[in-house]
């Protein structure tokens, strides 16, 4: 039913809602490119060990955990420089989708597990084919 | 060596740690002693001291590998990374009264190593033992 100035129905809204809500949404490179992910908060969605999903921010970390495994994840900061709140924040989309694994470590009966970053083999491929 | 990164970084460590306190160690070390063959994750010796160290990234193995220690009597350490598996493995091997080389099994953190090796060489050498003493 229309309103009286001739605008969008109730009926017209809930249908374009609808389209947007099943839509996959596919985030721009170009986004992320151009915006600090550290400041902006965000993170890329999950979907496989694509090359293309890769951000550069990400590839710097990929590329220091593949060139020093097997240490704490507060050391990569420095190795990649990058900050360590951007680290924080792209670590697990890094995990969920397969590049690196984290292996929790108490050295002692107290205090918080160290973890140690682990590169897998989508990640050493990754590297190694930008490499080349 | 066999296992995964993680538990080789673990056994790079704990052999390490164990290199300050014996004369001998050796990774993935053949054992073999009453008919029975075992490889160790880490094997330390000094004198007639010996033990073995298995390191335990997941509480599926720790049951075999103690009962294997059990079977060629050596005593036998097992480094874990996480307070939770200590307990887990803990209670899994508490009902079997294990006790490889006549000796009870410790279940360690990484950190914790260093402190029981400085005790449980100072009990067992041979200044400090009845022996020792005569």
């Amino acid at each position: 039913m229309k309103n009286q100035d001739g605008a969008v129905t109730d009926r017209e809204a809930d249908v374009s809602i609808k389209s947007l809500k099943a839509g996959n949404v596919v985030p721009a490179r170009e986004f992320f490119d151009s915006y600090d992910i550290g400041k902006a908060g965000i993170a890329p969605t999950g979907g496989g060990s694509n090359p293309s999903q890769v951000i550069p921010i990400e590839l710097k970390l990929l590329r220091a955990v593949v060139d020093h495994p097997m240490r704490r994840s507060s050391e990569y900061s420095k190795l990649a420089g990058i900050s360590p709140n951007t680290l924080l924040k792209i670590r697990p989309g890094l995990v969920e989708r397969g590049f690196i694994h984290e292996n929790k470590q108490e050295a002692h009966n107290r205090g918080r597990a160290a973890i140690l970053l682990e590169p897998l083999e989508s990640a050493k491929q990754l590297v190694e084919n930008l490499e080349e | 060596m066999r296992g995964k990164p993680f538990h080789n970084l673990m056994a790079r460590d704990v052999q390490e740690i164990a290199r300050r306190f014996f004369d001998f160690t050796r990774r993935e070390y053949r054992f073999s002693k009453n008919r029975a063959v075992t490889y160790l994750d880490v094997f330390a010796q000094r004198g007639p001291i010996a033990l073995a160290f298995e390191i335990e990234t997941t509480s599926r193995h720790a049951v075999g590998n103690a009962r294997k220690a059990a079977l060629v009597g050596v005593p036998i350490w097992i480094i874990v990374p996480l307070r939770r598996l200590k307990l887990d493995i803990t209670r899994k091997l508490a009902p079997l009264g294990l006790r490889p080389g006549g000796e009870p099994i410790k279940i360690l953190l990484l950190g914790q190593m260093e402190q029981e090796l400085t005790n449980y060489l100072s009990l067992n050498i041979a200044a400090n033992t009845q022996n020792g003493k005569e």
